[in-house]
């Protein structure tokens, strides 16, 4: 039992020891992606029209990466089709 | 053999402590059915809602709600990684809409309300629960014997239909507190109608909407109207889109049609 014990503590011990190095890699800063820009069409349904849209992403823009800017895009599309068609 | 024993207790101990979420006993499912204009009987919002219960907890939402959101965000990763002739066209056209957007979280009788206006998520406690009368009347709702209630609760009458053969106080939104399950309940201009579809044994996460504003019930109301006072300017602000004469005409003049409130 008591080998047992401190084998498991001294497993957690090593994955803690390990996780802590790679969390003190994580820290080290990394330059910010510059920002980029993209044109986007909306297309109303009910209109059967498009709307144009910029979404934008890194630094100095709203959202942090290209995927945070697809998804709050893709969000706001919805969005205004929802209210916009009914 | 002992050491393995102590291994797999360590093993169920560390994954016990880790699966803290709730989890439903039961669900019920509810047929929705609501008038959003309240000058029209026509084309009324239909929608299954779903009751997740676990004990003295449960969770009231709508079964399409977290479907919409991964249908949207999966329209829009696939139409912005195939662009048609180099430009990224959006289209939510196939997207399904979402009626009932409440949720209801309840703890032990102390009901928590969740509110979506636009992009903004609201939550607050519900101040005002229904005091119901319970009145002699019954009914048979699929196989279960049902007795009336009558409450009142944002200025509508409402009739619920409860039985005791499921000793569970709860029901759809807010319709909750008495001393069976609520399986139907609908306001006396039947303007709004739940009605339960099914009742099962069922074991799924219960996770109250997140990253909400916590509020009252108050300056829910006044953000609501605040809305309501210049829908197409607000839509506007929140997705940064220009908007034409002709799209805030449509949106405003949809917004005022929609006017039916449960609260």
């Amino acid at each position: 039992m008591l080998l047992a014990t401190v084998c498991v503590a001294g497993l957690v011990s090593a994955k803690n020891a390990e996780e802590k190095k790679e969390t003190e890699k994580a820290e080290v800063p990394k330059e910010a992606a510059a920002m980029q820009c993209q044109q986007v069409g909306i297309f109303i349904p009910c209109t059967n029209e498009s709307l144009t849209d910029t979404i934008c992403w890194g630094e100095g823009s709203w959202n942090p990466t290209y995927d945070d800017a697809v998804a709050e895009e893709s969000h706001n599309a919805h969005l205004l089709v929802e209210y916009l068609c009914g | 053999m002992r050491f393995y024993s102590f291994l797999f207790l360590m093993m169920y101990c560390v994954l016990y402590s880790q699966s803290d979420q709730l989890q439903s006993e039961y669900e019920v499912i509810y047929k929705f059915k609501m008038y959003p204009d309240t000058l029209s009987k026509i084309n009324p919002d239909e929608e299954y809602l779903s009751l997740l219960i676990n004990n003295n907890k449960s969770l009231f939402k709508s079964t399409q709600k977290a479907k919409t959101d991964s249908i949207v965000l999966a329209i829009g990763k696939q139409q912005f990684a195939n662009p048609v002739n180099g430009k990224v066209m959006l289209n939510m056209e196939k997207v399904p809409t979402v009626k009932f957007k409440s949720e209801v979280f309840n703890d032990g009788g102390k009901l928590m309300v969740f509110k979506e206006l636009l992009r903004n998520r609201f939550s607050y406690p519900l101040e005002d629960p229904i005091s119901w009368e319970t009145e002699n009347e019954t009914k048979i709702i699929g196989t279960f014997k049902c007795k009336k209630a009558v409450g009142n609760y944002k200025g509508r009458k409402y009739v619920s239909w409860y039985t005791e053969d499921i000793p569970i106080p709860d029901g759809p939104y807010v319709f909750k507190g008495l001393p069976g399950l609520v399986l139907e309940v609908y306001d006396t201009k039947d303007y709004v109608n739940f009605s339960m579809v099914s009742f099962k044994k069922v074991s799924k996460p219960i996770v109250p909407m997140k990253d909400v504003a916590p509020t009252k019930y108050d300056n829910f109301y006044k953000a609501r109207q605040n809305y309501l006072d210049n829908p197409a300017g607000m839509i506007s602000n929140q997705t940064g889109y220009s908007l034409k004469p002709s799209h805030v005409a449509r949106i405003n003049s949809n917004a005022k049609r929609s006017n039916n409130f449960i609260d």
